[in-house]
C-alpha cells in the first residue's frame, strides 16, 4: 500500500493497515519521544499515545505538508503534554548573557545521533524541550511560545540556557578549557 | 542544507517493545467498541420504523376516542351539565366530574346536596 492507500485503510480503521503504519513509523516516532522524555518507558508511553491520537485522529491531517511532519508534530505535543502532566516543564525567566546567542550549530554537527542524545539526556526537561524544538524540529520562537504557553522572550532566554548548558557538558565531556570550544 | 535538517537527519530510530502494539491495539479495540454506531441505512430503517409505529398508535389512539370517551377526554373535556347527567346508568362513560357527583348519591342524606345558606 501507498501512503495515501493506507491513510485511507487506517481511516477505515483497518486493523492491517494500522499495523503497517506502526510498524513504518513507530521507530522514528519513539525515536522522537525519546529526545523529549528521558526515561524510555515515559517516551513508549508516549508513542502509544500520539499513536492512538493519529490513529482516531486521521480526519484532521488536511493532506498539506507531509504526513510524517504531521505525525512528527501529534507526537511533539504529546510528549509535551507528558512533560506538563508530571510538572517537568519549568521555565524561570533568569536573562542569559547576550553574547552566547551568536553560538551555532557547527560542533552539534559534527556529533552523531547517540552522542547529541547522551548530552540531552544531562539537561533539565525545560531546557531539552527548548533546544528540541529550536534546534532539532526547526520550530520558531513564537511557535516555541504557543506550543509551551511561555512568552517569545522566555523562549530565546531558555534556548540561549539550553545552550550554555550544552556547551558547558560538551567542554567536560571532551575536557577542554575554557576559550578551546 | 540548513544545520536544523543536519541535526534532522541524524535523529536515530528506536524499536519499541512489542507491548506497545498491543496496548495499543486494546487502546484501539476499546475506543472502537464504545463508538460503534449503527450503519446509516441501518439507522433510515429504525427512524422509518418508529415513524410507522407512532402513526399506528396515533390512529388507534383517535379512533379509541371518537367511539367512547376514554380516560383523557373524561378529565378534559367535562360535560357541560353535570346535573343531567345518568349517575345510576351501568357503563356509563361519566369521567371524574360525574363521579363526585355520584359519589353525594353515595354519601348519607345530609352530604347529598350543598347545604342551603341560612339567610
Amino acid at each position: 500500500l501507498n501512503e495515501k492507500a493506507l491513510i485511507e485503510a487506517c481511516k477505515r480503521m483497518d486493523r492491517r493497515a494500522q499495523k503497517q503504519l506502526y510498524d513504518q513509523f513507530a521507530p522514528a516516532m519513539l525515536g522522537i519521544c525519546r529526545r523529549y522524555l528521558r526515561d524510555l518507558g515515559a517516551a513508549e508511553d508516549a508513542l502509544q499515545e500520539g499513536f492512538f491520537k493519529i490513529l482516531t485522529r486521521l480526519d484532521s491531517y488536511t493532506g498539506e505538508g507531509s504526513f510524517a511532519g504531521w505525525m512528527r508534530r501529534v507526537m511533539v505535543n504529546e510528549c509535551l503534554m507528558q512533560l506538563r502532566q508530571r510538572n517537568l516543564l519549568r521555565f524561570p525567566e533568569t536573562m542569559p548573557q547576550i553574547s552566547d546567542e551568536a553560538q551555532d550549530n557547527r560542533i552539534l554537527n559534527q556529533l552523531s545521533a547517540v552522542e547529541i542524545l547522551s548530552l540531552l539526556d544531562e539537561m533539565p526537561p525545560g531546557y531539552r524541550a527548548v533546544f528540541n524544538l529550536y534546534v532539532i524540529e526547526g520550530f520558531k520562537h513564537r511557535e516555541i511560545a504557543d506550543l509551551l504557553d511561555i512568552s517569545i522572550n522566555t523562549s530565546k532566554s531558555q534556548l540561549v540556557l539550553a545552550r550554555q548548558k550544552m556547551e558547558m557538558l560538551l567542554k567536560t565531556r571532551l575536557g577542554i578549557h575554557n576559550g578551546e570550544l | 542544507m540548513s544545520t536544523e535538517t543536519n541535526l534532522q537527519s541524524k535523529i536515530f530510530e528506536i524499536q519499541p517493545a512489542e507491548r506497545v502494539w498491543q496496548k495499543l491495539e486494546q487502546q484501539l479495540e476499546a475506543h472502537e467498541k464504545q463508538n460503534r454506531v449503527l450503519p446509516l441505512r441501518h439507522k433510515w430503517r429504525w427512524a422509518a420504523a418508529a415513524a410507522c409505529l407512532l402513526a399506528l398508535a396515533a390512529a388507534w389512539f383517535n379512533s379509541y376516542t371518537d367511539e367512547k370517551p376514554g380516560f383523557s377526554s373524561g378529565l378534559y373535556a367535562p360535560p357541560k351539565n353535570l346535573e343531567e347527567l345518568p349517575l345510576s346508568a351501568e357503563g356509563s362513560h361519566c369521567g371524574v366530574c360525574c363521579l363526585s357527583l355520584r359519589m353525594r348519591h353515595t354519601l348519607p342524606e345530609y352530604y347529598q346536596q350543598p347545604r342551603q345558606k341560612n339567610t
